[in-house]
């Protein structure tokens, strides 16, 4: 434990020091270089890498069966997402916002129960859909936070425009354009990943429990959540719909996947309930 | 070695007089030619723009400055009278905190503008490519564009909007990200109007779209920006297909209703909208800025980020004044320690002049000497020579470098006899005249 209470320490640190140097560039000018921000993130991600490898090995599972890991994972994949896009739209307008929720998940699954080991708890709910079922589900989680963050952006510019505040914040915000059609990849590639956890889930569910889909609470509330963005993308590829509804809509969606992320596991008590109590 | 600048800017002179003193780039190298021809003048170079025209000159003494003035009036044909009282001059380190001012854009019409730097550079090319610069002007200006350089990457003097147009183009890029491949629509035909889309075109907007209430004149725009010419009739599918619009009609009544927007936003479903009306009064409606997905700027609000960001350009100046009074004071030091270079070669030609005297006297007298006798006694009276000068060489520009460095060095010149400003006859009589005193 002691090796992984250090590796998630360093981890943390460097997440902390990334959010300063990605806010710093957002609110001065000039800022410091980018180099800085991204280098130390990415070291960040390498720590953070070297957690879940350390928890994996010792578990002998990939490392997202409890609450725990699984908000470490997610936090990876994030943060993991973020960097490559960074890179393919040299925009790090979102770095702020990426390394704080990074942050903000590994201080949970510091500061939360360990919770119930659902591969531990009955070997027998063992599946090979276990895996994809939770991995596909969490990276979906990732991709709609991102998405979250893009329309974020969005309506902040948006707002400043209108208002027509010119600041700094308004020039270093990246240009609507841009960040609604990042929103609108992400929940792209958030909705396949959850159309496959879904269905995965239903496959495993068949097999654990006997029946595909029981309408526990994080069914209802996962199957709220894709149909929200399936609207989205509804409205998004047959009408060609964006701008500020479209962005808002976004919003929506990852206010479920928040209900089907955190509320749904601590305080609904179903089938899907990580806290035992 | 005397170093000035005389000129006016637009702050000393008015635009009539300025234009009498402009030097075409075509005739920049006639005039340094003309210039140069001067016997006073060392090395020179001509900075000219449309809002300064300066000389830099180097003479050998500050009396030389008439000689430029003089220059001045018999160029551009003009009387003393006439640019007397517009003129400016600055000497030394002074003439050298002025260029820094001028190249970091902080004495420039609008603050922290960034052609000026170009044209400082070009000047300086064009002066030392003709050979008209010299050890004194080529330090001087590389050093004028490294400031110019520090100080737009050290402060914020160079950033911000410096027009109304490259507002628009800065707001449309917090829209649409890149512009290439935007459509841009002008409603109505104005400068103002035509210099906005020209920026635009510039940063990347692939078609033009222009209407107006005559069709004639529509065409004639279109055709300058190989774009599309429109009747008035149809404004309102023009706008479900452009991302951006130009106002700039002198119609009474707002061209673009509301109504026409909320419709034009319907083909655009949701597609955002960006309106830059710079027309007075307004062509767009004010109920427009009110749909969602459309951003609409008018000619105050343009004209208040110009204002603001040259507020803060201007909040900048005593961080560049900081960076150009450290420039100034190395160039200084830099400076000064020249004017002892002529008064610490006079001397040692002085007393090697005095050794090779003695040495011939005693070559005649001493015959019986052997060669190497004769280079030994010259090699110890080269030593004694150096052991003497060696102190008040390394006082000499110390002296050049404290206060009341004309003083000092003209009294070691007095003292040794040297007069490093007037070369020629005079000092060859004293030479003579002390080997003769010595000879006795």
């Amino acid at each position: 434990m002691g090796i992984d209470a250090v590796l998630l320490g360093i981890t943390l640190a460097l997440y902390g020091i990334a959010a300063i140097v990605y806010l710093w560039r957002m609110l001065r000018e000039p800022g410091p270089p980018l180099m800085v921000a991204t280098g130390t993130a990415g070291l960040g991600l390498v720590f953070h890498a070297a957690v879940l490898v350390a928890g994996g090995v010792r578990g002998h599972h990939l490392p997202f069966f409890n609450l725990f890991e699984s908000l470490l994972f997610t936090a990876w994949v994030l943060v993991a997402m973020y960097l490559f896009i960074e890179r393919r739209y040299g925009m790090s307008a979102l770095g702020a916002f990426v390394s704080l929720a990074a942050l903000g998940m590994l201080a949970l699954s510091v500061a939360l129960p360990k919770g119930i080991d659902i591969a531990l708890l009955n070997p027998a709910l063992r599946s090979p859909w276990s895996t994809v079922h939770i991995g596909s589900s969490l990276v979906s989680y990732a991709c709609f936070a991102l998405a979250f963050g893009a329309s974020l952006a969005y309506l902040w510019q948006e707002r400043l425009l209108k208002a027509k505040r010119f600041g700094l914040l308004q020039r270093h915000l990246p240009p609507l354009h841009t960040v609604d059609r990042l929103a609108y990849e992400m929940v792209m590639l958030g909705f396949f990943t959850l159309t496959v956890g879904i269905v995965t889930g239903a496959l495993w569910a068949e097999t654990a429990w006997g029946n595909y889909w029981s309408w526990d609470p994080k069914e209802t509330w996962a199957l709220v959540t894709w149909l929200v963005f399936a609207g989205y993308l509804h409205v998004r590829i047959i009408s060609g719909w964006q701008g500020k509804w479209a962005n808002r809509l976004v919003m929506t969606g990852f206010a479920c996947v928040l209900i089907t992320y955190f509320w749904v596991s601590f305080f609904i008590s179903g089938m899907h309930t990580y806290v035992g109590r | 070695m005397h170093l000035v600048v005389i000129g006016l800017n637009h702050e000393t002179a008015p635009i009539g007089l300025r234009e009498k003193l402009r030097v075409p780039e075509a005739g920049l190298t006639a005039a340094l030619d003309d210039l140069q021809a001067r016997e006073e003048i060392r090395e020179c170079l001509i900075l000219s723009t449309c809002n300064r025209t300066e000389i830099y000159a180097c003479t050998p003494t500050r009396a030389d400055d008439a000689t430029v003035r003089r220059w001045i009036e018999a160029y551009f044909g003009v009387t003393a009278e006439e640019v007397g009282s517009h003129l400016y001059s600055h000497a030394g380190h002074k003439a050298a905190g002025h260029l820094f001012r001028v190249a970091a854009g902080i004495d420039s019409l609008v603050t922290g503008e960034a052609q000026i730097l170009g044209q400082v550079r070009y000047a300086y090319g064009a002066a030392s490519g003709g050979g008209f610069t010299g050890p004194v002007l080529n330090p001087l200006f590389q050093q004028a564009i490294a400031v110019g350089k520090r100080a737009r990457t050290e402060t914020e003097i160079g950033r911000g909007a410096f027009s109304v147009s490259s507002v628009a183009v800065q707001l449309a890029k917090s829209i649409f990200g890149e512009l290439a491949g935007r459509t841009v629509l002008i409603v109505g035909a104005s400068k103002m109007g035509e210099l906005t889309i020209t920026n635009l075109v510039g940063a990347g907007c692939a078609s033009v779209l222009v209407t107006n209430r005559t069709l004639e004149r529509a065409q004639d725009l279109a055709a300058r920006f190989g774009g599309t010419a429109l009747p008035i009739e149809e404004l309102v599918p023009a706008l479900g297909r452009t991302d951006i619009v130009i106002t700039a009609t002198g119609a009474r009544e707002p061209i673009i209703t509301r109504a026409m927007a909320a419709a034009a936003m319907r083909a655009r479903r949701g597609r955002p909208l960006f309106l830059v009306d710079i027309a007075v009064p307004r062509d767009v409606a004010a109920e427009v800025s009110t749909l969602d997905n459309v951003f609409v700027y008018n000619i105050d609000d343009l004209q208040a980020v110009v204002q603001s960001d040259l507020d803060n350009r201007r909040g900048e100046i005593v961080s560049v004044e900081t960076i150009i009074a450290e420039e100034t004071a190395a160039f200084t030091h830099w400076f000064r320690s020249l004017e002892a270079v002529p008064v610490i070669s006079a001397l040692r030609e002085r007393f090697d002049g005095i050794r090779e005297a003695e040495m011939a006297k005693l070559q005649a007298r001493l015959r019986h000497l052997s060669p190497e006798d004769l280079n030994a006694i010259n090699a110890a009276a080269r030593s004694i020579i150096n052991k003497i000068c060696h102190q008040p060489m390394i006082c000499i520009k110390d002296y050049s470098n404290s206060e009341e460095a004309d003083i000092k060095l003209e009294t070691v010149c007095e003292l040794f006899g040297l007069c490093p400003e007037d070369e020629g006859p005079e000092r060859d009589e004293a030479s003579v005249e002390i080997g003769r005193t010595h000879g006795h």
